[in-house]
C-alpha cells in the first residue's frame, strides 16, 4: 500500500486528490500505473470480497453446516483484517487530505 | 491487493486443523468399535490408521516459501497389526473348537493417546493462527 499512498506526497499526487473528490469513481490518470482513486477502488472491492465470503461461511454454519467451523473462523478472522487494513488507508488518506487543507498559502 | 497471499499462514494452519479433526474423528470410530466382531468385509474390526502428506507446490522451486501448501490428508490404511483373542465359549462367534474370540486390533489406550496427541497438534496449529493474526492486528496498528 505504501506505493499508493506515496503519490499524494508529489504535486501530481494533490491533483490526483483533488480529481479524487471532484469524481467519486475518479481513475486517477496520473501517467503510469493505476492511479490512486483506482487502487483505492480495487481495495475496497477485494474486501468487500473477503467480506462476502465471511457472510457466506457464517450463513452456511447456521444452515447446519457445521463441519468445518474453523475454516469459519478463519474467514472472520480474514474479513476484520482486511477491513483493519482498509481503514488504516481510509484514515491516512483523511490526515492527509487535512493536512493539505491546513496549508496556509 | 491479494489478502490470500499474504494470509497464506491461515491457509496452512488451516490445512492442519482439518487433518487434525480427521484424526480425532478415526480414533473416535476406533474406539467405538474396539469390541465389534462382525464387519461387512467380514472378520472382527480392523482399526483405521490416517496417513498425512506434506502439500509443496511443485510448479516452484522447492526452496521458494511461497511454495509452502500446509498438509493433506493422503488417505486412511487398516492395520496390520494382529487381532487380539479371547477365550470365551459362550460368544456367538467364538472358534467352534477352541472357544476363541477374535477382537478388534484396537488398543484404548493407543488410542487415548493418540487422542491427546492430536489434540495437542491442534491446539499447537490453534496457536500459529492465534499468534499470526495478533501479529498482523499489531502491524496494522503501525498506522495509528
Amino acid at each position: 500500500m505504501p506505493e499508493a499512498i506515496g503519490p499524494l506526497s508529489g504535486p501530481a499526487g494533490l491533483g490526483a486528490l483533488s480529481r479524487l473528490g471532484a469524481r467519486p469513481d475518479a481513475r486517477g490518470a496520473a501517467a503510469g500505473g493505476p492511479g490512486f482513486g483506482q487502487s483505492l477502488g480495487e481495495l475496497v472491492a477485494r474486501v468487500d470480497e473477503v467480506q462476502k465470503e465471511a457472510a457466506e461461511a457464517i450463513h452456511g454454519v447456521a444452515a447446519g453446516d457445521g463441519e468445518n467451523l474453523h475454516e469459519v473462523m478463519l474467514a472472520v478472522n480474514k474479513a476484520e483484517l482486511s477491513f483493519t487494513f482498509l481503514m488504516e488507508a481510509r484514515n491516512k488518506l483523511v490526515e492527509a487530505y487535512q493536512e493539505v487543507m491546513r496549508m496556509s498559502i | 491487493m491479494d489478502f490470500d497471499h499474504c494470509l497464506s499462514a491461515f491457509r496452512i494452519s488451516s490445512s492442519a486443523l482439518a487433518a487434525e479433526r480427521l484424526r480425532m474423528r478415526v480414533i473416535a470410530n476406533n474406539l467405538a468399535n474396539a469390541n465389534v466382531t462382525r464387519t461387512p468385509e467380514g472378520g472382527p474390526y480392523r482399526k483405521d490408521e490416517v496417513v498425512f502428506r506434506a502439500v509443496l507446490d511443485r510448479a516452484m522451486a522447492p526452496n521458494d516459501p511461497a511454495a509452502l501448501g500446509g498438509v493433506r490428508v493422503e488417505g486412511m490404511v487398516k492395520s496390520a497389526e494382529p487381532f487380539r483373542t479371547e477365550y470365551r465359549p459362550g460368544h456367538p462367534d467364538a472358534d467352534k473348537t477352541t472357544g476363541m474370540v477374535r477382537l478388534p486390533n484396537v488398543n484404548p489406550v493407543t488410542e487415548m493417546v493418540d487422542l491427546l496427541t492430536a489434540s495437542r497438534s491442534y491446539q499447537a496449529n490453534l496457536a500459529v493462527l492465534t499468534t499470526y493474526k495478533d501479529l498482523m492486528h499489531q502491524t496494522l496498528r503501525l498506522g495509528q
